[in-house]
């Protein structure tokens, strides 16, 4: 992975000390509170309904085993021992106390970690595939071109203050696990007839109140074009962007106001004196970024399957866990391993700091001392040895980290609602506790087959609730908590925004609805049909029928 | 304490020797040193007059506006030398970011301490992206 040079390290502590003397000045009455917002969420500190809430960012979601122990630590001294991974794949604390985010801050500087930029009108984490530089369909490894973006965008001067929040995310691979259609801008790695690596551009993509799939302003643009060309959107987007309602304030409204061709013309203008210019990446910028991402020290392995499907046969949880919870590695006799955080009891998404320091030990142990966050709330071991696995898997199981479940039913993205969030309209998390609960029978899960579902307690859809195979949305109805069902939606392959079912349920209906939709599904599909695919091939209305009958 | 800042040093804001027009003004005229804009205004049109220009003051509505960063660039890339003046709600914190953009004179909303601004302006010793203040980024460089 990347390391740090000295000049990052003195970036990052220089921060540290800046923000310091900004949090002196608020708590002393000099920097008033309208000022302090955005310095504060530029360093990842909300003021949240119960408590501040701390972001870590954790660039394109990969860590080490000494910032996940720091992790761990910070959970226990700062907070109440467990921390919650989020849908840009970073490290949320929810009880950390204002006064202290400064120091906080600092022991993360120690970890070459931060909060720079995980909150505010700017650059956001950059996401992407947490099957990176593994997975078997990979065109091109996404994580150099993902640091680049990093440090480009990094305390950028002139992007700081956007009209709105700006997020990217790249996929380097056939099938997009990185959700690229609905973010600001998503870049998709391609190879062309010639060989050369260049990148699809999307932008206008983007959840919220107004789901938009992103459109496509380059079809393939070289690959040392990556930085003018993003420099040239950010200032369109910057000048143009509307700042008198935040609701409207994202690249997706300015895209479709203008029309992409006209957006691309600007971008194009504004491109034009920034191309082949000092920001152009080179070849020795570019190996040297490929550098830090070099394959790891793989062993020369002779995979035997006869092995592991006895240990399979003997262990029938373990055989579960291996088919739904491993993936296939580029490296013969390898696998990546998925780390659901989706048990019950606790929220999607939360982890103790005890379960990451075991994160830590088994990355050390079996996967070259690397770990992943994943968009989709959980965390990825990506480099297992085969005949690892079932030691990995017991050591799971023993920190309650084996449940089998990944990409199933209770799989789900849920944002934190209304118990934590100050935006959310409804609690979220309650939804999919009883969810958990109601199916919690692992063979029904099992022949359900693949499915997505996704909860937001509000139309800001920081839970994708659009892009869920089954979403479900959070709304107000004069004072009291109800909740929208979507059907159909999708984040790739190709991508496509839920439908309302009709209207909405309160919380205490949820789980009756969803046996309804996943009964009707069961008595519709064909072989081998997962749930979406039946969605779009008979439409909502029998979902409709059966759910308000 | 005074309020007003040039290359890095406060100075007293003894009223300007030469009058600022406005941009309306500016462009009736098409003469003129000192001119005052708005990112709502057609800057562009200053492009090719730049280099008989001595001052612009770029007017910040709101601090949260960040129009202007990108507005100061946009002039500094088109080769404008004088001085490029932040005026208006723009605050202390944003100094540096404001000076990156190629902004070499503020005139602050309220009164700030040298050492404050030299806080403020020399915060960070390390930059990854190229901007006003140096046209390579780092990873083109170190590497």
């Amino acid at each position: 992975m990347y390391t740090y040079s000295i000049d990052d390290r003195q970036l990052l502590n220089e921060r540290v000390q800046q923000f310091r003397g900004q949090m002196q000045r608020y708590l002393s009455g000099e920097l008033p509170e309208d000022q302090f917002r955005p310095l504060r969420l530029q360093n990842g500190l909300y003021l949240q309904r119960q408590a501040p809430m701390l972001r870590i960012a954790v660039p394109y979601g990969l860590l080490n085993t000494l910032q996940l122990r720091k992790l761990a630590q910070i959970t226990r001294d700062y907070d109440k021992g467990f921390a919650h991974v989020s849908t840009r794949q970073n490290f949320q604390l929810n009880w950390p106390a204002l006064e202290r985010v400064p120091e906080i801050l600092a022991e993360l500087a120690q970890v070459d970690m931060h909060c720079i930029q995980t909150s505010g009108n700017c650059i956001r984490n950059t996401t992407t595939d947490q099957f990176a530089g593994v997975a078997v369909d990979e065109v091109e490894d996404p994580r150099p071109y993902c640091e680049l973006i990093r440090q480009w965008s990094t305390l950028h001067p002139e992007f700081a203050y956007l009209p709105r929040k700006f997020k990217i995310a790249v996929c380097g691979s056939e099938s997009d696990r990185a959700a690229i259609f609905s973010h600001d801008v998503g870049l998709a790695l391609q190879r062309n007839a010639q060989g050369d690596l260049g990148v699809r551009v999307l932008v206008g993509g983007g959840l919220g109140r107004t789901p938009v799939i992103g459109s496509v302003i380059e079809e393939w643009l070289d690959i040392k074009h990556l930085i003018t060309y993003l420099e040239a959107i950010l200032r369109v987007y910057n000048l143009l962007g509307r700042r008198d309602n935040k609701y409207k304030a994202r690249i997706k409204i300015l895209v479709r106001a203008m029309g992409v061709d006209a957006f691309r013309d600007a971008v194009h203008q504004e491109w034009a004196a920034l191309k082949d210019g000092p920001s152009t990446l080179d070849l020795k910028t570019l190996d040297a970024a490929r550098q830090h991402f070099s394959p790891m020290n793989y062993q020369t392995l002779t995979p035997d399957p006869t092995a592991l499907e006895a240990l399979a046969e003997r262990h029938q949880i373990f055989k579960h866990w291996l088919k739904h919870n491993t993936h296939p590695h580029k490296i013969a006799g390898y696998r990546a391993v998925t780390i659901s955080l989706k048990a019950r009891g606790l929220a999607p998404g939360d982890i103790t700091a005890e379960q990451i320091e075991l994160i830590a030990n088994l990355a050390d142990q079996y996967s070259f001392g690397e770990a992943r966050t994943t968009h989709h709330q959980n965390m990825v071991l990506a480099d297992v040895r085969e005949q690892d696995l079932f030691k990995t898997w017991q050591a799971l199981q023993a920190g309650g980290l084996a449940i089998a479940n990944v990409g199933h039913l209770t799989d789900m993205i849920c944002c934190p609602g209304g118990d934590f969030c100050s935006l959310a309209n409804a609690r979220s998390l309650p939804v999919a506790d009883a969810i958990n609960e109601r199916f919690d029978d692992v063979d029904f899960l099992y022949d359900l087959g693949q499915i997505e579902l996704n909860i937001s307690g509000c139309m800001n859809a920081c839970g994708h609730h659009h892009i869920g195979h089954i979403g479900i949305l959070g709304v107000d109805k004069k004072g009291q908590e109800f909740f929208q069902v979507s059907l159909g939606g999708k984040q790739a392959d190709p991508p496509q925004i839920g439908k309302i079912l009709g209207p909405s349920f309160s919380a205490q209906e949820i789980p009756d609805v969803i046996a309804k939709i996943l009964n009707t599904y069961v008595n519709l599909r064909h072989e081998n049909e997962i749930f979406v695919d039946t969605c779009h091939r008979v439409g909502i209305a029998p979902f409709k029928e059966c759910v308000y009958a | 304490m005074p309020k007003r800042i040039l290359n890095g040093a406060l100075i007293p804001d003894e009223g300007e020797s030469q009058s600022i027009q406005s941009f309306t003004d500016w462009q009736a005229s098409a003469s003129g040193q000192a001119v005052c804009v708005t990112p709502d205004d057609d800057y562009l049109a200053l492009i090719p007059h730049l280099s008989a220009l001595t001052l612009i003051t770029v007017q910040f509505a709101d601090f949260n506006d960040g129009r202007g960063f990108s507005l100061g660039r946009r002039l500094r890339e088109a080769g404008y030398l004088g001085e490029l003046r932040a005026t208006g709600s723009f605050i202390r914190d944003q100094l540096h970011y404001l000076s990156r953009c190629g902004f070499d004179g503020f005139l602050l909303a309220e009164n700030v301490a040298q050492a404050s601004v030299d806080a403020s302006l020399t915060e960070f010793s390390v930059s990854y992206q190229a901007a006003q203040d140096d046209p390579l980024p780092r990873f083109n460089v170190v590497r």
